[in-house]
């Protein structure tokens, strides 16, 4: 493998050798740069929410509710994109609810990729009647609609920040274990693997050596592109009410309980909004060079 | 291409095989036709007048201003039926048979549905008579009604004395009625003739009217009743000012005015009550003209609303107060509970530690700072706790906290979140008494789960927020959950505990309104002595109209269109 | 083609099966089912007598048994909240969610249609652009969002259509062109991919030879051949379009199934639940049949035996 790729970026003109070729590739997509950026931004804020935050996001100023921006005549210096209508610091919520917004991205897409890997590892591997088990439960989920299916658990489980992870990571594991599934079974008959095969290796280090690196790619990319998918996801539950109750944060959250503000005080839920829209914009900007790069098959 | 069209034809045909049959169109039955010219001469003279004694009256205030001059053909599509309005709100009933839903929201569409045997009278706390005309209280435990003859239901049948008998016969042979226990009251019924009934209750009764104008008094058809059984919540037959024209669940509901109606005919010919859930769109249908009245205007629509030359605002009190309930103590469903508001000095604190002043203006003023559930007119309401903003005095909380040796072990509240801006209150008051020292750990619940893991099972902690109202304005309701054996949510104990058990028993059958009214009094104050309630505020509500609707909110913001006009 | 359809029919047995077997577990993962019918005042032996009434105390591959039998006979249970069968209070609403979808589909294709081709025909032109920055907005605003400024515009600033409701067709605009633009969005893209592709492809060189005019071409020849693989992805749209339609009903007040189930959910009305989300995956299921087979009326090469 390593040698086709040397050989392969010989043929092509390339500014700086050192480089490694993912930064190489990156530079030429400006689409995946401006993504790669965005996202690289956001898990920063995210990251850093508690230092960066002007204020404490949850410190109520009764008297100073529905500041606007401080472009707008009739704000507060102090509150730099205006406040809610507890006098929060808008600015400061947005930071915080960076965090609560990725851990419910990151940890639900998690939740879906183990799941959904380790079914579609085992499916496509073994065949038989756990393919047709596991190939049948695909067909049901598929079925129902991934909004009523999270709805219909919620309403089981109750919304807060870990069941609402639980219901968007067990109703979003689909598309993993189906790609990954049509990936092993193409995979599954290689030489490589026959090979081990036939010198006797196992299955479990079959598939963890020489099966899972060849469907990293796709899982990588699907699961990119599932955050942004589980963010609208959430914002969408907290907007039936379904979703993380306050005191906590997350954009959805203030997307959510802005909505009723939208005519009047428009920054409450135009900001989360834009958030949302900004962070799955660069999600799906990653995700589709990502794609690009890893794993042309994938494209349709 | 031409392959392509039958993806065209079969979606088309979906989209016409549906839209053939929308919602139940309210297509102008027979009667409505002739209906509009009569109505017409009759509106100039209409407060609703009935034959011999005075009906309801000041239901609501007539209307003040002459009906405007006709507006030139504006609206002409919506006139086809007669004169109509259409009324947004966040939920309409899920039954129309009045024992089985009590909510707020479907109250109202039984009100026009099915008139009581009394009326109280919404501004003065009065009763009128309805359909029964006049009434006598034989003996402590006796009642004995005249009932108005000539009187149809909806259906063409007599209202009599069997009716009456029936309706409620009907409730209390059937305890999964929702309002069963609020009829248990009754010890027996008797018919003394066609038009008179007598009541006779457990014990003495001094809320014996009150509960009879209470939720689920429509007297209903019998005859119909027996028919259709259960399907009576689809197919409602009662005496009231409209009649069903058709209910579709969780949608909407469209009632016609009753022409026989015994007080004359509702002005308003057609009133369609629709579900809109979402408070931004109902907003917006009624700035667009889609709808003509909506209850929970949130305030930053006011200003929309005002602006808007076609609608007007009117503020009208409920009888919701929101309460900070705290507990003192473990009790019988909630054995092993612990918790550092069983220190009354601790609890002292909270009350001095909260601001009314500022939750009313966090509410944008629409509450009236309380420190009692009893709201006027009903007896025992005092200007002592009403309108009042309490003590707020922090340093004293601060002090007492201290007192009390607090360790900062959390308080655990709870609160749901589904009225306007309740969530917002509990956080407001979470920071309050943090400012004074007290560590509170709040959860914030959608309704249902507050419903089935606090409220419901009694698990409540230290504090939870919660409004209640008071339809009855009798003050037995308001001060019920302190009664020895009812404390299953404060566990209360304690002296004033003790002399408040004694003053709510005897106060519930206590015939004489003087003094009935200072036992109530004497109650709320030992209830602010030992707080296990701290009532915050009483709650207004905002109506959009729109200004061709001569209605104004009563006391009590219920929706009764029997009086109210339209200009066309 | 019967054949085939019978077969597919068939084949959707196991499928609601495992459907059915979902909802099983879920009315279970909430521990004791009972819970549900069972008020605080209510005494041990009350509930245990209310265990019994539901087969509660049964094995669970009995009760799931049990279950399954109810429904072949198109029962789930009744609702808690309005005291009627679930199934009906589902079924009612049909039409007014099939009405939406349907519409918003037809808007969708109606959409990214002309705005797919064109944008594929004239890269990097204006059109291209547009089409281009709009598909990226569709997947990156959540529905609801998009409702609420419609309703701000459209309804309340323009006053062009009623904002809530299902009376004439006026009110159907505003709900389906909100549901249509995720679903047009994503059509575009694949459209415009798909036929980018296509244009390559030597059959146009030759129809375009063969003296056709540009359009005939364009339409006969490319549109139908780049179609094929956006229909395989129609198919997989209705399970997101419907999901989509259950937000879009509670933005709008649109009377249909999925305002009956987020009611429900917030009213831990379970049966209700149930029967909505059965009568969900089937629609789901019935409309990929019918996706696949419009595959043969587009593609000449595929034949089902």
């Amino acid at each position: 493998m390593a040698t086709t790729t040397v050989s392969l970026d010989k043929s092509l003109p390339r500014p700086r050798r050192r480089l490694p070729t993912w930064v190489y590739r990156l530079r030429r997509s400006p689409v995946g740069l401006i993504g790669a950026v965005i996202v690289t931004v956001v898990v920063v804020i995210a990251i850093l929410a508690p230092t960066i935050a002007p204020l404490d996001p949850t410190k109520l100023n009764l008297g100073k509710r529905l500041l606007p921006p401080i472009w707008i005549t009739g704000s507060d210096p102090t509150f730099l994109l205006g406040t809610d209508q507890l006098g929060r610091d808008m600015l400061s919520r947005l930071l915080w609810g960076s965090r609560i917004s990725a851990v419910v991205g990151v940890a639900a897409v998690a939740l879906s990729a183990l799941i959904g890997v380790t079914l579609g590892l085992v499916s496509g591997f073994f065949g038989g009647w756990v393919d047709i088990l596991i190939s049948r439960a695909l067909d049901s989920f598929m079925a129902i609609p991934f909004i009523v299916l999270a709805l219909a658990v919620v309403s089981v489980l109750g919304g807060s920040l870990v069941n609402i992870i639980i219901v968007l990571g067990f109703t979003g594991w689909v598309s993993f274990a189906r790609v990954v599934r049509g990936e092993v079974l193409t995979v599954r008959e290689r030489d490589y693997v026959t090979a081990a095969r036939s010198i006797g290796q196992r299955n479990r280090p079959i598939l963890v050596r020489h099966i899972l690196p060849n469907v990293i790619g796709s899982i990588i990319v699907l699961a990119t592109l599932d955050v942004a998918v589980a963010i609208i996801a959430e914002s969408s539950l907290s907007y039936l009410g379904l979703g993380v109750q306050p005191p906590t944060v997350t954009w959805g959250l203030m997307l959510a309980d802005g909505r009723d503000h939208l005519a009047t005080s428009w920054w409450l839920s135009t900001f989360p909004g834009l958030a949302i829209s900004i962070t799955v914009l660069g999600i799906i900007f990653l995700g589709d060079w990502l794609r690009d790069v890893l794993d042309p098959r994938l494209k349709k | 291409m031409r392959r392509l069209w039958p993806v065209f034809i079969v979606i088309a045909l979906i989209v016409v095989a549906c839209g053939g049959q929308p919602a139940p169109q309210p297509a102008a039955p027979p009667a409505a036709s002739t209906s509009a010219p009569a109505a017409k001469p009759a509106s100039p003279t209409e407060p609703p007048k009935a034959a011999p004694t005075e009906a309801p009256k000041a239901v609501a205030p007539a209307p003040t201003t002459a009906p405007a001059a006709p507006a030139p053909t504006q609206a002409a599509a919506k006139t086809t039926g007669g004169k109509k309005i259409v009324v947004g709100q966040a939920e309409i009933p899920t039954s129309l048979d009045p024992p089985t839903d009590w909510a707020i929201q479907a109250t109202w569409v039984h009100m026009n549905l099915f008139d009581c045997l009394v009326w109280r009278n919404r501004d003065t706390n009065e009763w009128a008579p309805y359909l029964a005309t006049s009434w006598q209280n034989i003996n402590e435990t006796t009642w004995r009604f005249k009932l108005r003859e000539g009187v149809e239901f909806h259906n063409g049948e007599k209202f009599n004395a069997d009716a009456v008998i029936w309706t409620y016969q009907r409730i209390l042979d059937d305890p999964k009625m929702i309002t069963y226990a609020q009829w248990t009251f009754i010890k027996e019924m008797k018919k003394i003739s066609d038009y008179e009934v007598e009541f006779v209750t457990k014990t003495p009764e001094p809320a014996f009217l009150s509960k009879m104008a209470g939720t689920g008094c429509g007297i209903q058809a019998p005859i119909h009743g027996k028919q259709v059984g259960a399907d009576v919540s689809t197919k409602p037959v009662g005496a009231g000012p409209y009649k069903l024209v058709s209910y579709t669940k969780g949608d909407r509901v469209i009632l016609q005015a009753n022409e026989k109606y015994w007080a004359g005919k509702p002005d308003i010919d057609t009133v369609e009550i629709r579900a809109i859930p979402e408070a931004a769109t109902r907003v917006a249908a009624l700035l667009s003209g889609q709808i003509d009245l909506t209850p929970a205007v949130p305030s930053q629509d006011w200003k929309r609303v005002q602006d808007n030359a076609n609608l007007k605002l009117e503020k009208a009190l409920t009888t919701q107060v929101m309460i900070l309930f705290l507990r003192a103590g473990p009790s019988s469903k909630y054995t092993d509970w612990k918790g550092v508001t069983s220190n009354a000095k601790i609890r002292q604190a909270i009350s001095l530690a909260i601001d009314r002043k500022a939750l009313v203006d966090l509410v944008d003023g629409m509450g009236v700072p309380t420190t009692s559930r009893i709201t006027p007119p009903t007896l025992g309401s005092d200007p002592k706790f009403y309108n009042q903003v309490g003590t707020y005095d922090p340093a004293k909380a601060r002090a007492l906290i201290k007192e009390a040796g607090y360790d900062g072990t959390p308080l655990r509240m709870h609160t749901a979140n589904y009225l306007l801006k309740q969530s917002e209150v509990a956080q407001a008051l979470q920071a309050m008494l943090q400012d004074v020292g007290l560590k509170v750990d709040m959860n914030i619940m959608d309704l249902t789960t507050f419903r089935e893991k606090i409220y419901v099972p009694y698990k409540n902690e230290e504090l939870y927020l919660e409004t209640l109202g008071n339809s009855f304005f009798d003050p037995w309701i308001a001060v019920l959950s302190e009664q020895s054996d009812r404390r299953e949510r404060s566990g209360w104990s304690g002296p004033q505990a003790d002399e408040a058990d004694k003053l709510i028993r005897a106060a519930a059958a206590n015939m004489n309104p003087e003094d009935r009214k200072k036992q109530y009094i004497r109650i709320q104050e030992l209830f602010n002595e030992d707080p296990v309630m701290v009532p915050l505020y009483q709650q207004y509500d905002m109506f959009g109209i729109s200004k061709k609707l001569q209605w104004k909110p009563p006391l009590d913001g219920f929706l009764w269109f029997g009086n109210a006009k339209l200009t066309q | 083609m019967t054949r085939y359809i019978a077969r597919r029919l068939v084949l959707m047995v196991p499928v609601l099966l495992g459907v059915t077997l979902i909802l099983f577990v879920l009315i279970r993962l909430r521990g004791d089912p009972v819970a549900a019918f069972v008020t605080p005042e209510m005494s041990a032996a009350e509930v245990e007598a209310v265990r019994v009434a539901y087969g509660f105390d049964r094995p669970l591959p009995e009760q799931y048994a049990t279950m399954m039998a109810r429904l072949l006979q198109g029962d789930f249970g009744r609702s808690i909240r309005y005291r009627t069968p679930a199934i009906d209070l589902i079924l009612e609403r049909l039409p007014a969610t099939a009405q939406l979808a349907a519409t918003a589909l037809a808007l969708a294709v109606l959409i990214s249609l002309p705005l797919g081709l064109l944008s594929a025909l004239y890269p990097n032109s204006l059109i291209d652009l547009v089409a281009t920055t709009l598909s990226t907005l569709g997947r990156a605003m959540p529905n609801y969002w998009v409702g609420i400024m419609f309703i701000l515009l459209f309804g309340v600033q323009w006053r062009w259509f009623p904002v809530s409701g299902r009376d004439d067709a006026t009110s159907l605009v505003m709900p389906a062109l909100t549901l249509s633009f995720g679903i047009a969005t994503t059509l575009t893209r694949l459209l415009r991919s798909s036929m980018l592709e296509v244009v390559r492809m030597e059959y146009m060189v030759v129809a375009r030879a063969k003296g056709l005019r540009e359009w005939t071409v364009i339409l006969r020849h490319g549109l139908r051949n780049a179609l094929i693989p956006v229909l395989t992805v129609f198919g997989l749209q209705m399970a997101w379009l419907l999901g989509g339609a259950v937000i879009i009903e509670q933005v709008f007040a649109w009377p249909g199934m999925g305002r009956i189930m987020i009611q429900a959910v917030q009213g831990k009305d379970m049966a209700v639940v149930q029967a909505g989300v059965f009568i969900f995956a089937l629609i789901v299921m019935f409309s990929n049949l019918a996706v696949d087979v419009l595959y043969a009326f587009i593609d000449p090469r595929i034949r089902y035996s």
